[in-house]
């Protein structure tokens, strides 16, 4: 293992590579700074572009920009009270009072420091537990994939914020529209409503883009507020005192913790990370009282999360193709288009990919940091771009990104019905997640369910009797019947003291 | 005195929110039950073809290609149904505002400068997301017939003027910047071939 993972650095420390995790991780903190640009929308809308490049140097390129998205949003929620990704709201609460009162320069050191430090971490944790996953996951057969792949859609869809209902509609939306071309099996076609083009199937990069790029560009459009001047923020005159550094390692590490168990389930992201951990750290400090007027650990607890749940969430992507999350989903698409497909076998058959991914993942923060010491003035000024104007340039560049992956029209129009979609969900709190893990674990879904009927002769016990795939639907069945239970538990509860109220 | 008067002018406040809190409760609501009916028609017309697929491959088989699509389709017109009804049951939403970013005293300040009559129109569309759409709809039929680079720039200078952040200068600008970054990128880069119109580009 260490002599694969030296082979990878080695791959990563040449010239070409490092420039690929440098420029990555810049795109990355620019797009995540820039508010309407998640890590998600970031990879994807470079991903087009990384079309005629070797596998190797644009997983890396994708990997840093997913590494370097992940911190920017902190910049901006902490200099301008904008958090510039969905899992930097939190960090406008102690960063935004930091900058009022001045303290700019420690709270971007306290947050630059705390998210180099979890990713770090989780980039270790990510290399030393998926060589032993994979090589687990190697002895599953079509009805272990089955059942995880169920297994992953149904955490995801009752556990997705918002409403259980939403995020099944839309969860089988997605699996409905990735029915759509040749059946997987047999190679008749389906749902194609008599549209030849339709024979390919939505392609899952441009509907990708337009969920999450398009969709943001549309949204931006109608923004008109003015963007506020940009404090100074010293740099090198406010670095953290040994004093401040101390008391903030055990709010990294705990941090680091909740990023990791959080970020590895599926739905589980960088936000819903980063908001438990904010809390979790407001209960564990003694300065309690003073969360939100300005605490640094308040910042820099839910940015160790926000950068664990990275590596976190690409042990599941890597060892068994199942995404944990968006930004892994888009990920996937990247592998795929290189006809590569992520999973146990790419740790025999692609071992040089898969170690050049941790090496550039650690690289990666170390960009960041350097990045983050000598660019945060840029950065910032970038993220005042209009928005309407920035809602223009992503909405051209994502159209010819989604035509070069098709090169016809295909692409773009994919691209823009979904946009429309993507909307329109996020306009009514519809999670946009599971419409993505939908489509991409609804293949999974089908061809492994069948595949596991053709090899038990159409005997459905196949699923039960074999232990590994018999644990993963106990454990199904467990997270459909618990929220049911809390929901009746709490009806009853009300209804109790009801009838207290009412006696008295 | 002045005190009851304070008192009444908020009570006529509060009372106006009110109203259009409800209004905005009926609108959002509405929009839901579209959002109801569209999945209900979108899975009629799923199941509706899954069920009539033509199979010719082993039809002794349980489970046949046209299984997985019925039973989705069957599940989202459930699920269509049960979204429909929790709309009907429930009195408010407070989860959804329709206008985020309704236009403030600093956001009206960015286009004073135009006449009154023009900032009205554009004011309303170049904020609009539906026109966005609508314009990029027409886009895709349009590039087909007269090529990438004519009708982007079309595009994009239509979309930038509505928006009037700009002034002309940059907005030409930028359209040029777009469209050679276009051009480098992927035309000459990547040698993807892109859409031409009858002139030759």
């Amino acid at each position: 293992m260490f002599s694969l993972l030296l082979d990878g650095f080695s791959s990563a420390f040449s010239l070409q590579a490092l420039f690929y995790i440098f420029f990555g991780a810049l795109l990355g903190i620019i797009g995540g700074a820039m508010p309407g640009i998640s890590s998600a929308s970031a990879v994807a809308l470079v991903l087009p572009f990384t079309f005629g490049m070797d596998p190797m140097m644009s997983i890396i390129l994708l990997t840093a920009i997913y590494s370097g998205a992940t911190y920017g949003g902190s910049i901006t929620a902490t200099l301008l009270n904008t958090p510039g990704t969905p899992e930097a709201a939190v960090m406008t609460f102690d960063g935004y009072a930091l900058t009022k009162q001045g303290k700019a320069g420690k709270a971007l050191w306290a947050s630059l420091i705390a998210g180099t430090v979890g990713g770090l971490i989780g980039t270790v944790i990510l290399i030393v537990a998926s060589v032993p996953l994979a090589k687990e996951a190697l002895s599953f057969g079509p009805p272990e994939y089955f059942a995880l792949a169920l297994l992953g859609l149904t955490v995801l869809a009752m556990l997705t914020e918002g409403s259980v209902v939403k995020g099944m509609i839309v969860c089988i939306f997605g699996l409905m529209i990735a029915t759509i071309g040749l059946d997987p099996i047999t190679g008749v076609q389906r749902v194609t409503f008599g549209f030849p083009i339709l024979m390919d199937g939505i392609k899952f990069v441009p509907a990708l883009i337009g969920l999450f790029a398009v969709s943001e560009a549309f949204d931006l459009i109608q923004h008109r507020e003015k963007s506020g001047s940009v404090p100074k923020a010293g740099l090198w005159s406010s670095m953290l005192t040994k004093l401040e550094l101390k008391g903030l390692i055990r709010y990294i590490l705990v941090g680091t913790g909740i990023g990791m168990f959080v970020g590895i389930k599926p739905g589980g992201g960088a936000t819903i990370a980063s908001i438990i951990s904010y809390s979790v750290a407001k209960q564990i400090s003694p300065n309690r009282d003073n969360f939100g007027k300005g605490q640094l650990e308040g910042l820099a607890t839910p940015e160790a999360a926000d950068k664990a749940t990275v590596g976190a969430a690409l042990i599941p992507m890597l060892t068994l193709g199942l995404p944990a999350s968006a930004t892994t989903a888009v990920l996937i698409g990247a592998f795929t288009l290189h006809g590569i497909q992520p999973g146990p076998n790419l740790f025999t058959e692609h071992a040089d990919l898969v170690y050049g991914v941790f090496a550039a993942l650690i690289l990666a923060n170390f960009a960041v940091f350097i990045l983050g010491i000598i660019g945060i003035p840029l950065f910032t000024k970038i993220s005042v771009v209009p928005k309407p104007i920035l809602g223009v340039i992503i909405l051209i560049l994502t159209l010819l990104g989604s035509y070069a992956y098709q090169t016809n029209m295909m692409g773009m129009w994919v691209a823009v019905v979904f946009g429309i979609i993507g909307y329109v969900m996020k306009r009514f709190k519809f999670p946009t997640a599971p419409i993505v893990l939908g489509l991409v674990l609804g293949p999974l879904l089908e061809s492994n369910f069948r595949q596991s009927l053709l090899l038990s002769g159409g005997e459905y016990s196949i699923f039960i009797s074999r232990p590994i795939s018999l644990a993963f639907i106990i454990l199904c069945l467990v997270f459909v019947a618990l929220p049911i239970y809390w929901s009746i538990r709490d009806k009853k509860k009300k209804q109790t003291n009801e009838g207290v109220k009412a006696s008295a | 005195m002045e005190h009851v008067h304070e008192d009444l002018v908020l009570n006529s406040h509060e009372e106006k929110k009110e109203e259009t809190r409800l209004d905005e409760n009926k609108r959002v609501r509405g929009f839901y039950y579209l959002i109801g009916g569209f999945l209900l028609l979108f899975s009629g017309i799923f199941l509706y073809v899954s069920m009539n697929m033509e199979l010719h491959s082993r039809t002794h088989e349980t489970i046949t290609p046209a299984s997985f699509p019925t039973a989705l389709s069957v599940m989202l017109v459930v699920l269509g149904i049960v979204l429909i009804i929790q709309t009907a049951r429930k009195k408010y939403d407070h989860q959804v505002e329709i206008h985020p970013s309704k236009g403030s005293e600093e956001e009206n300040d960015l286009v004073q400068n135009h006449g009154a009559e023009k900032r009205n129109w554009r004011n309303q569309w170049g904020k609009s997301p539906l026109v966005f759409m609508v314009l990029t709809v027409m886009y895709l039929f349009l590039i087909p017939q007269a090529g990438f680079f004519v009708t982007s720039a079309v595009y994009i200078l239509f979309g930038l003027y509505l928006i009037e952040i700009l002034s002309w200068m940059k907005q030409i600008m930028l359209t040029a910047g777009l469209l050679l970054f276009a051009y480098f990128v992927f035309v000459d880069l990547l040698l993807i071939r892109l859409p031409v119109g009858p002139w030759g580009f």
